[in-house]
């Protein structure tokens, strides 16, 4: 059976054209990574000044559907403390999708195999993160219909 | 391309542990993607039960707009299911053909795949970064 021409004994070789392609996927992992930086800095700032943006509205708009934000301290420690735990559950991608660009971008120029597994290994990181939050949330998300779904058979058995 | 040039290539190579790793990222891929579409059919779901209405919340007194009565638009989210859909498309591209090309030995594919995955993050990108600006626009707006 004729082997492929590119490949040799040992496993596949990355010819010219792979290399490009992998070089572009970092390129655009890495500004997704930074994007996803940024976000997540946004994310904590919002966080952070949440009290002062509610009451900005409330000032803003004659009255709020949460009450007098400003006045509960509690409320904007408690936003607060989940916007912050959000970017915290958003950064860690970003972290291995950003460290799978650096090395595959370091691994193709200098040819070393070492860096090139480790930056597949932080793209599979990044993938099952991505995953396991992915599975959660829609764990979250089953649940809260079956809650809506029993809410209303109930209401209607009433 | 000359077999000979092969002995002498000094190029990076696949090699069994890397194929270990892109075999769990390919898993992990394709996790995420059927993850996703299952979300997106719960949320056209979720739509088609409320029949494209939320129960409207309390309506402050001088502010109106959908986004505080609670209405769910419509066609803004089978938009977004769609843009979803499109998007990962392409990581289910990557994450189908880049452990086949690996085992394969195929660089053909194994070079195309990482093009799938790099039209994945330059889409995400690019709507990342519009979602951003609207964000900077909002919140410099509220300010």
């Amino acid at each position: 059976m004729e082997q492929n021409q590119d490949s040799s004994l040992f496993g596949l070789n990355v010819d010219q054209a792979g290399r490009a392609h992998l070089a572009e996927a970092a390129r655009w992992a890495r500004f997704l990574a930074i994007v996803g930086f940024v976000f997540c800095a946004l994310i904590v700032l919002v966080g952070l000044f949440f009290g002062s943006l509610m009451g900005t509205l409330s000032g803003r708009y004659g009255g709020n559907p949460y009450g007098d934000v400003t006045a509960t301290p509690g409320l904007t420690a408690v936003m607060a403390i989940y916007y912050v735990v959000v970017a915290l559950i958003y950064f860690f991608p970003c972290l291995f999708l950003f460290r799978f660009a650096t090395k595959m971008k370091l691994s193709l120029a200098s040819n070393d195999q070492e860096v090139l597994n480790t930056s597949f290994q932080n793209l599979k990181a990044t993938f099952r993160y991505m995953g396991i939050v992915t599975i959660v949330m829609l764990v979250f998300v089953i649940l809260a219909f079956l809650v809506a779904f029993l809410g209303a058979m109930t209401a209607a058995t009433m | 391309m000359d077999p000979q040039s092969d002995i002498f290539s000094s190029g990076l190579k696949v090699d069994a542990t890397a194929k270990e790793h892109i075999r769990g990222l390919a898993s992990w891929a394709m996790l995420v993607v059927a993850a996703t579409v299952l979300g997106y059919v719960l949320n056209i779901a979720g739509l088609i039960i409320s029949g494209g209405n939320e129960p409207a919340g309390p309506q402050p007194e001088g502010f109106s707009g959908a986004l505080l009565s609670g209405e769910k638009n419509v066609a803004g989210t089978i938009i977004t299911v769609l843009i979803g859909l499109a998007v990962n498309y392409f990581l289910y591209r990557f994450a189908s053909t880049v452990n086949g090309a690996a085992t394969a030995a195929n660089s053909e594919k194994f070079g195309s795949s990482f093009r799938h995955l790099r039209i994945y993050f330059a889409i995400t990108s690019i709507f990342m970064m519009l979602f951003l600006l609207i964000m900077l626009i909002v919140v410099v707006a509220l300010l």
